[in-house]
């Protein structure tokens, strides 16, 4: 016997009416999802960009006090080694002395010639084929005791692009998303694989359906961006903060420069003897020593620790 | 022009093959299926936003203490370094070498050890910011 064909045709109205319906939500939600991932998709390019301009302020300060630090190299020690050159055969005589309970200990001639040179080249923009700014660079993050040893790091990239393996993005840390942007889906679609049914109700609680999972993966999308921005505004709180510590050490290197070329004029004013004048040569010898561990010292971490004595003296002398 | 009368054995053609019973039983599975998947991703979502809030509040709070704990130490070392270098004037005034020395060697100590290298160790960074007793060895 045949349907009683009224009640179908309502059945199947309400049906279409429930597609309508549910399918209109879904589809209301994928739009909001959209619309979501794609503001989320802005506000991290936005903070990646701020990123940027931190970093790249940053770079320019390290490279300043990197030529600062070569300039130092060239003025004062040049001095020093001038000296000690002429004065050679002199200066060994006073080797394993002892002034006031402090031995005068060997200097290291080749060493420093070595240093000065790479100083001035520095200076001169022709040290290395990567160029004077990466050397300067390098100078300042680690110190001179990189002109030791080869130079095969990346270059410039070493505080660009790919500054995640870098010293600088190794202690400040961040996730996948803060540390570049690497991996995030930039507008990328959140519907897929949907299939605009018929009106009737099945093909509209597909779109219903759909439309919520694609607003639930935009909300999580959103939240990480959120917490990438933030881990980016922490870092770069930690960069500005990185000019605190240049002008740190351009302080203290700028006094013990001007307490190292005090000594300089006090020995070369006289006519040297290792006799008489043991105590000058200290003075002048510890202050470009000093001169030199500043010079070697990192920018951010600590390849060389203080021993506890050090540290002892500095809470005595300065309390 | 089709008349009314050769419709309806369309309609009931077409109506006559839907078995009702089937179709009931599909609209009733596919409702329940999209009332559960709004209640699911609706409860996800909450689940998101509140994970959202504990993590920014987590990366808040360290941020707070790393730049706190690194402001106080510049602060704290750039005393150190003026009374290092007074004290290195009045022995250089007094020609007292040893004295000379043993600041010198102070200051480069000071300057060697960056106040960043500390931020590997969250722990010890907030143990030490709260412990009002402790001495930093800036």
């Amino acid at each position: 016997m045949p349907l009683p064909l009224v009640p179908v045709a309502i059945v199947l109205g309400l049906s279409a009416l429930g597609g309508l319906v549910s399918g209109g939500r879904g589809a209301q939600q994928a739009l909001s999802a959209k619309a979501i991932n794609k503001e989320s998709s802005l506000r991290h390019e936005s903070a990646l960009s701020d990123h940027k301009a931190a970093f790249s302020s940053a770079e320019g300060k390290v490279i300043a006090y990197g030529n600062f630090q070569a300039s130092v190299l060239s003025a004062t020690l040049v001095a020093w080694l001038t000296w000690l050159e002429a004065n050679e055969r002199k200066v060994r005589m006073l080797d394993h002395a002892s002034v006031e309970g402090i031995y005068v200990h060997e200097i290291d001639l080749p060493t420093l010639r070595s240093n000065v040179e790479a100083a001035r080249g520095i200076i001169s923009g022709g040290v290395t084929a990567l160029g004077a700014g990466f050397a300067a660079q390098q100078l300042a993050l680690n110190g001179v005791g990189i002109f030791a040893t080869a130079s095969t790091g990346t270059g410039i990239a070493a505080l660009t692009g790919a500054a995640q393996e870098s010293a600088v993005m190794a202690w400040l840390g961040g996730g996948s998303l803060a540390a570049g942007g690497g991996g995030v889906a930039v507008g990328a679609s959140m519907i897929t694989g949907l299939a605009i049914a018929p009106a009737l109700l099945v093909g509209g609680l597909v779109l219903g359906r759909e439309g919520e999972k694609s607003l639930t993966r935009a909300h999580a999308f959103a939240a990480e961006v959120d917490v990438a921005c933030a881990e980016i505004a922490v870092q770069i709180s930690l960069l500005e903060l990185i000019d605190q510590r240049i002008k740190e050490l351009t302080e203290v290197l700028n006094r013990l420069d001007q307490h190292a070329q005090t000594c300089m004029v006090t020995l070369t004013a006289l006519d040297f003897s290792p006799e008489h004048h043991a105590t000058e040569f200290q003075a002048a010898a510890i202050a470009m020593k000093a001169v030199s561990e500043v010079l070697d010292a990192p920018l951010l971490n600590n390849e060389h620790e203080p021993s506890q004595q050090s540290l002892h003296i500095v809470e005595r002398y300065a309390s | 022009m089709n008349s009314p009368s050769k419709a309806l054995p369309v309609a009931q053609s077409i109506i006559g093959n839907i078995n009702p019973q089937q179709l009931l039983a599909l609209l009733v599975g596919e409702v329940n299926d999209w009332v559960k998947v709004i209640q699911e991703e609706g409860t996800k979502r909450t689940a998101i936003d509140a994970q959202r809030q504990v993590m920014l509040a987590q990366i808040d709070a360290r941020r707070d203490i790393f730049i706190t704990y690194l402001e106080r130490s510049f602060d704290e070392r750039a005393v150190n370094f003026d009374a290092l270098f007074t004290r290195l004037e009045a022995a250089c005034t007094a020609g007292n070498s040893a004295d000379i020395a043993t600041i010198l060697g102070a200051i480069t100590a000071l300057a060697a050890k960056s106040p960043f290298a500390d931020l590997h160790d969250l722990d010890l960074v907030k143990a030490n910011l709260g412990d009002a007793d402790y001495e930093w060895v800036v």
